[in-house]
């Protein structure tokens, strides 16, 4: 019987064989890695919830002081505003991570387009839009909604749309009180109104008027659903509540919490 | 014997005036000291290692009452402000950036336009309505990143100084809310700015002051969130003073 002969390990046989360990190790740890950094990316927490002046953004615990830290929330982009730090950062709930930190005051963004205030004017981009916005929201690539004052030394309000090649400006509403937040969900505009002296509040879609019993400090949606948000204010027992609106109406959720997203 | 001592005097003091000097200086003092004869004269042969060693211990106690002196001095001065008047100059309100006015025309953190400052709350702000039911009144404002790179003042002194935007009159006084608060009215009283939140105010009740004189440091006393200053103008009207937007006047 014949001897099992072993193929002999010539200098060639052993390059090819110490190439494909070398191969072989590459592949794993490439894979590992990117396995690696898309779980450490990924939040434990994927809500985002605010109570107390606390915002839970999914694992991050942020502290905002009730004025003039503020929110703005044009889907999937989440804005969370620190005036006096002269800080914004943009979080993206899609991919539910930072997206950017820039140093201005962010009124909006949505795409890598940004709508911000500097100095006494508002600024899409790089662009002076001539005129100063207290809220606005990125309507379309084109266009802006923009809420501001009807006189200068005066507290009562308007919104605007504002053609962001031209600068031509046309009124959408004119306030005798307070326009208190606005946003575009799907092609419906939505708008928010306090009186002062009753402290009643409104809600408009698309120029209906419907009496709410809370502020509408911040409208968005949510799981195809629509809601606005009351943040803490004397005019409402300083509590924080949401609310969706469904039919017409306006329904608690939750009383002493908001949840933007879960 | 006399007359030869005269004469190695007189050659002496003929080679050697400045050694003559020393010696007959050391003998004096040590005849006067120690009276014990020839005691001058012995110390005076002594002179080279008796002179070394004072004039070492001379400057070894000159050394220590420098670094001493300049220990214990310094944390005097620093809060005396004694040392601002050379990095200032005597004059305080010598800004260069602002220009003598009745009507403010710059923001109060100096520079143009706005380029050194930020709104971080407008007049008349409807967020700050909604959350604490009262008009906001003026502008609050934070430094912008220009300024810390810009202002020579800032760069000078390392603190945020808040400068009178027109000339007038000084009233300081702490407001309902704890907040250290300025008012400058301008001298046919139409017109006053007020500045709040002070760390510390740097005028007095009563001073005539330019516009660029330092009125005081950001900070964030009384009714506030954070460090910032709340600018306001008012312009007479009748009786009362009328709040006006700060912002139509920064040019």
């Amino acid at each position: 019987m014949k001897d099992i002969e072993l193929n002999p390990i010539n200098t060639n046989l052993r390059k090819l064989l110490q190439a494909g360990v070398a191969l072989i190790l590459v592949l794993f740890l490439v894979i590992y890695f990117v396995i690696l950094k898309n779980n450490h990316n990924m939040p434990k927490n994927k809500t985002i919830t605010f109570e107390n002046g606390r915002l839970q953004m999914f694992d991050d615990q942020i502290t905002l002081n009730p004025f003039p830290d503020r929110i703005a929330f044009h889907y999937p982009y989440f804005v969370i505003v620190k005036p006096t730090l002269k800080t914004s950062a943009v979080y993206n709930l899609d991919k539910k991570q930072k997206e950017k930190e820039v140093k201005e005051i962010v009124l909006d963004y949505y795409n890598g387009n940004l709508l911000f205030n500097r100095g006494t004017t508002t600024f899409y981009n790089k662009k002076d839009l001539g005129l100063l916005c207290e809220k606005a929201f990125i309507k379309s690539q084109n266009e802006v909604l923009c809420v501001t004052k009807q006189y200068t030394n005066d507290v009562e309000n308007k919104l605007i749309s504002i053609n962001v090649s031209t600068k031509i400006q046309k009124d959408i509403y004119s306030s005798k009180n307070i326009i208190t937040g606005v946003a575009v969900i799907g092609n419906d505009i939505y708008y928010g109104e306090v009186e002062p002296y009753t402290r009643k509040n409104f809600i408009y879609i698309n120029k209906q008027k419907i009496e709410v019993s809370d502020i509408v400090s911040l409208i968005y949606p949510m799981n195809n659903k629509h809601y606005f948000a009351s943040f803490k204010s004397v005019l409402n027992n300083q509590k924080e509540n949401y609310y969706s609106i469904v039919d017409g109406k306006a329904i608690k959720q939750e009383e002493g919490k908001i949840i933007f997203f879960k | 014997m006399d007359a030869l001592q005269k004469l190695k005097a007189i050659r002496d003091f003929k080679n050697d005036p400045f050694g003559f000097i020393i010696d007959s200086i050391i003998i004096i003092v040590v005849n006067l000291l120690i009276p014990i004869p020839m005691s001058g004269k012995v110390a005076v042969q002594f002179r080279g290692p008796v002179l070394g060693c004072l004039i070492s211990f001379l400057i070894l106690g000159l050394f220590i009452l420098t670094v001493v002196g300049t220990i214990l001095m310094t944390p005097l001065l620093m809060t005396s402000g004694f040392l601002k008047t050379f990095t200032l100059g005597s004059n305080p309100s010598a800004n260069g950036s602002f220009s003598e006015t009745a009507i403010p025309h710059q923001n109060p953190f100096g520079g143009s336009g706005m380029d050194y400052c930020i709104v971080s709350a407008y007049f008349m702000d409807p967020g700050y309505y909604l959350i604490f039911g009262k008009n906001h009144t003026g502008v609050d404002l934070v430094p912008s990143d220009s300024y810390f790179k810009n202002s020579d003042y800032y760069k000078q002194n390392r603190e945020i100084t808040i400068f009178s935007t027109i000339n007038g009159k000084v009233s300081y006084y702490v407001d309902s809310e704890g907040g250290e608060t300025v008012e400058v009215v301008n001298n046919d009283n139409s017109l006053k700015v007020i500045f709040i939140h002070f760390s510390e105010v740097l005028v007095n009740t009563g001073d005539n002051i330019k516009a660029g004189t330092p009125v005081g440091v950001m900070g964030s006393t009384g009714f506030s969130t954070g460090a910032h200053v709340h600018y306001e103008i008012r312009i007479k009207d009748g009786n009362s003073w009328l709040a006006v937007n700060p912002l139509n006047y920064i040019q």
